[in-house]
């Protein structure tokens, strides 16, 4: 019996206000995640941007590298040339609970 | 950093050095509650024996000496965690190797560990989350969450 794919929702803060609904800066996130976490690495986690607002975005990976990837946020110091620092605000099993903490 | 920023961040509150702690060079008969800084093992042991000393700031690997100096005078080892991040990618790795042997020794002399961000810009804060995750990552074994409050709890205290 196969089982559900079962993923976490991780609500980060730039601090600097950058369109994490860009194509390309969110493709230039998936790159730096990707050369903190390895191949391997990134292919547990599957991080993907799910909603972006000003500074703050929605990030969706599998449950068990939850940890593992936050810790790479923390790692990443500039994305396409401009530099940044991403914190890492609350984890949740549910998309909704992140939506209502969203800065207004 | 404004309050809405340090609770949206997980913090209870967040120090300031300068201000709310000192953070000078390692030195006996310092007037507030200070974390001594230094690579002068000699000058760091003296300044553990000062009642106003809250611990060291790591700097390079320490010996067994202090460590156990550390430990016999029941003071913290503080360990700054952005610079490891913002090292470069060799140095990331000797430091995240030295960092690892002394939570080691650390945890056989019995020796509390605190990790602290020293963030100087808006890009260099840390939320609580990640830095415990920092800490477990750099071989701290303990209470992570315990282990972040040790200031907090050097600074409600009275003399």
């Amino acid at each position: 019996m196969a089982r559900r794919i079962k993923n976490r929702y991780i609500l980060a803060e730039t601090s600097i206000p950058l369109d994490m609904g860009n194509i390309v800066n969110q493709a230039e996130l998936q790159t730096r995640i990707m050369q903190v976490l390895g191949t391997i690495g990134y292919s547990y986690s599957n991080p993907k941007i799910m909603f972006a607002g000003e500074k703050q975005f929605i990030l969706r990976v599998q449950r068990s590298s939850e940890e593992s990837t936050m810790l790479a946020l923390s790692f990443i110091k500039s994305i396409n040339g401009r530099k940044l620092g991403i914190c890492t605000i609350k984890t949740s099993g549910t998309i909704k609970s992140l939506k209502e903490a969203l800065l207004k | 950093m404004s309050e809405e920023l340090s609770k949206r961040l997980g913090f209870a509150k967040v120090l300031r050095s300068g201000r709310d702690i000192e953070m000078k060079p390692a030195a006996q008969n310092f007037t507030r509650k200070t974390i001594a800084t230094g690579s002068n093992e000699g000058l760091l042991i003296k300044s553990l024996k000062d009642r106003n000393t809250l611990g060291i700031l790591m700097e390079g690997m320490p010996s067994n000496k202090l460590i156990a100096m550390l430990s016999e005078h029941s003071k913290t080892l503080f360990i700054n965690v952005n610079s490891v991040i913002y090292a470069d990618q060799k140095q990331q790795q000797k430091l995240i190797y030295l960092y690892r042997k002394t939570m080691h020794y650390c945890k056989k002399f019995k020796v509390d560990i605190c990790p602290i961000s020293l963030a100087v810009s808006d890009e260099q804060l840390l939320s609580a989350k990640q830095l415990m995750l920092l800490a477990k990552f750099l071989g701290f074994d303990g209470d992570a969450k315990k282990a972040l409050g040790t200031l907090g709890s050097f600074y409600g205290k009275k003399d």
